[in-house]
């Protein structure tokens, strides 16, 4: 490898601060779920992607002395050029693990490295946070960090539903200039009063306080951008509530079903009944726009319009006022039932686990094309 | 409504009434399981072929759901009817006559005896859910046609689902005091949040399309690293993950089988192993389009469909010159299953 790795996480931080203050690195922070038993395989997945014909990366996972701090390297297969390095810091939970990847390699690196090898790899997707957590990114700063932070925001890449466009959405432009969170929100609320329903996929925001300064962009499924000059240790102090977040949502997102079986017998012969003990429902409540039932029943009835997403829509019933879907999705392999009153939209489980990605996927979806303002406190 | 038919509502509502619903973080939903809540109603669902061996009579029906409180002992049986159609005959389309005997069999001495040993009950209540327009026809069979109306209540919901629908009771008295006050002034319900496949009158057909989407699940778009292991499905793998399934092993086999003769781009189905195996990558149009045209078609439309293309699928390969005949072999093979 070229740069002697950091083997704690300590030593991590204080390396990423030096290269972003002395050398003017970025960070590239991504922060990454994964199932237990898919991490458990990591390794077979690792050689399973190096091995594809069409990879130019042959990858390695090296242990560190921290028992939870790995480094991957990402080898090109062919020329002298050098590795990407990815520092990952693992947390584990019940039944899944959230990654924490550093990395000061160039933005395309990022994306040719890590996000091809997500994508690729069964198990391991990046979570989704949503756009009204990015509107109030400010009140969860200065919960962390204290009141007297100031913070200021500046919005990279913002959709606005569009239907006469092919994909449904148009990029918009807000005025390139820092401003307050509470500016910016009354702009949308404005623009969403007039009918334009403005979701916001990545912004840029910087935080001052007790005399430390950083910059960093942040998109709605965690991906973030720290830019070069920051106190990389201020930064530090977000990450574990953003994990605990995070945690908190996938918990949320995860639906289960349980069926209890009880056996009896009626004249020598065994009969099984089964009971619904626990029916797990995620429940919101659209707020904003009048017409969001009719947009709801036209998007998760178009598979062609699904397609694009991985999902595949099996629609039970529609219009009374009430919507019933069997929603699979086909990149994750699971599925959910997705219905609908005009007050609420619910997602329930299809079978007895149903997947994070797949309740994430048509959140996401709900949030592009339904209503931006959608979010899932956890 | 869509495609979830009138009667597979009404025994969905029901059951969404007497299940324990968790509701998320993003909201609540006040009436979910306001039967079992409220109460005590616990929904059981029994094995609905086995069940019916207890009955000896054939062309007997077991009940669309059953709901026991185990604290006084009393099970509430279900007969939900979206309507009454009588064309004074004894044809399919009669299904008043049908209404009668399912009742008259509610009543007759060997269910009740069956039923209270299974649920462990005392006394057995039978519920007829209904809509509010057909709540005429329904009192006035059961007025008319019925010697011993004691223990029958009608329960109705609206046609038209609004945010906030009722469930009432309009005919008949509960025992169960609680109960019967809160139907008397309405119980509020929201439609239900999934689609279980308990309904015991699903066509083939219809579970045929349910059990496609389930299979797809299956199925992982990602063509680079895939778990071999999930592609090939057994009767107990598909039981385990869709725990809703209370039918036979026998009969999901069957659906399997008619499954990948009707549907072959999903995947083929191994007699000998009794798997299901889906394709490396079965094309999700023309599956959509299949299920589309399947879920339209009448129980016989099914069956001639089904038996129209068995033999095909039986005779893959062989030359297609010539006169086709069925070898002996094939024709032990095909015949049950054409009986079927």
């Amino acid at each position: 490898m070229d740069e002697v790795p950091p083997y704690s996480l300590q030593k991590l931080i204080d390396y990423l601060n030096t290269a972003s203050m002395e050398a003017g690195k970025s960070i590239y922070l991504n922060l990454i779920l994964a199932r237990k038993r898919a991490w458990d395989r990591v390794y077979d997945k690792i050689a399973e992607y190096s091995d594809r014909k069409i990879s130019p990366w042959n990858i390695n996972l090296h242990k560190t002395q921290e028992q939870d701090l790995f480094i991957l390297e990402f080898k090109p297969k062919r020329g002298e050029e050098r590795s990407r390095l990815f520092y990952w810091k693992l947390l584990t939970y019940n039944e899944h693990i959230i990654i924490i990847s550093f990395s000061t390699a160039e933005f395309w690196d990022i994306r040719r490295c890590l996000d091809s090898f997500i994508r690729c790899t069964e198990g391991f997707w990046y979570p989704w946070i949503g756009s009204k957590f990015l509107e109030n990114l400010d009140l969860f700063i200065t919960s962390v960090i204290g009141q007297e932070a100031t913070i200021k925001v500046r919005p990279l890449s913002c959709y606005e539903r569009d239907k006469r466009r092919k994909f449904g959405i148009k990029e918009i432009r807000y005025p390139e200039e820092w401003m307050t969170f509470k500016e910016f929100g009354d702009e949308l609320v404005e623009d969403r009063r007039k009918g334009k329903f403005v979701f916001l996929k990545k912004i840029r925001c910087y935080v001052i306080h007790a005399g430390s300064v950083f910059k960093c962009s942040i998109s709605d499924r965690a991906q973030i951008m720290f830019e070069p000059g920051g106190s990389f240790h201020l930064f530090a102090e977000l990450l574990r509530p953003l994990v605990d977040r995070i945690q908190a949502m996938q918990e949320n997102f995860r639906r289960k079903m349980i069926i209890k079986e009880e056996k009896v017998l009626v004249e020598d012969k065994p009969i099984i009944l089964k009971t619904i003990q626990e029916l797990q429902v995620l429940t919101i409540r659209p707020e904003i726009s009048n017409n969001w039932f009719e947009g709801f029943i036209g998007l998760f009835s178009n598979n062609e319009e699904l397609k694009r997403e991985g999902l595949v829509s099996f629609v039970l019933a529609s219009g009374n006022p009430y919507f019933l879907s069997h929603m699979v999705d086909i990149t994750h392999g699971s599925s959910v039932y997705l219905s609908a009153s005009e007050e609420q939209i619910r997602i329930a489980p299809a079978e007895s686990i149903t997947k994070a990605e797949t309740v994430g996927t048509i959140l996401e979806l709900v949030e592009k094309f339904i209503d931006p303002t959608i979010n899932v406190e956890p | 409504m869509g495609l979830i038919s009138r009667h597979e509502f009404l025994v969905n509502v029901a059951a969404f009434l007497a299940s324990n619903v968790v509701a998320g973080p993003g909201g609540i939903i006040p009436s979910a399981g306001v039967l079992l809540k409220n109460y005590g109603y616990e929904l059981k669902l029994p094995e609905l072929e086995k069940i019916l061996t207890f009955f000896g009579k054939s062309g007997e029906k077991v009940p669309d759901l059953c709901m026991i409180n185990s604290k006084n002992g009393i099970l509430l049986v279900f007969e939900c009817k979206s309507g009454i159609t009588d064309t004074k005959d004894n044809t399919d389309t009669n299904n008043k006559l049908r209404f009668i005997e399912q009742i008259k069999f509610f009543k007759s001495e060997q269910f009740q005896i069956i039923c209270k040993k299974i649920y462990n009950a005392q006394k057995i209540e039978i519920v007829v859910m209904t809509y509010n327009e057909s709540l005429n026809d329904i009192s006035q069979i059961i007025e008319k046609d019925i010697v011993d109306t004691t223990s029958i209540i009608v329960w109705t919901i609206p046609q038209r689902i609004y945010k906030e629908s009722t469930l009432r009771r309009e005919y008949g008295k509960h025992e169960d005091r609680y109960l019967d006050e809160g139907l008397q002034h309405g119980i509020i319900f929201e439609p239900p949040v999934n689609d279980m496949l308990i309904d015991p009158t699903i066509p083939d057909n219809i579970l045929l399309c349910r059990i496609l989407s389930r299979l797809l699940s299956w199925y992982s778009k990602s063509m680079l690293i895939r778990e071999d292991t999930e592609q090939i499905i057994t009767v107990d793998k598909f039981k385990k993950t869709h725990e809703d399934w209370i039918r036979s092993d026998e009969r999901l086999k069957d659906l399997l089988r008619y499954l990948s003769i009707l549907v072959p781009e999903l995947g083929t189905y191994d007699r000998n192993r009794n798997e299901y195996i889906i394709k490396l990558r079965p094309r999700i149009g023309a599956i959509l389009k299949k299920q589309k045209d399947i879920q339209q078609m009448s129980d016989r439309q099914f069956k001639e469909e089904l038996r129209r293309r068995a033999p095909k699928q039986r005779l893959r390969g062989r030359p297609l010159t010539g006169r086709i005949k069925l070898k002996s072999k094939d024709k032990g093979a095909l015949e049950p299953f054409l009986r079927k």
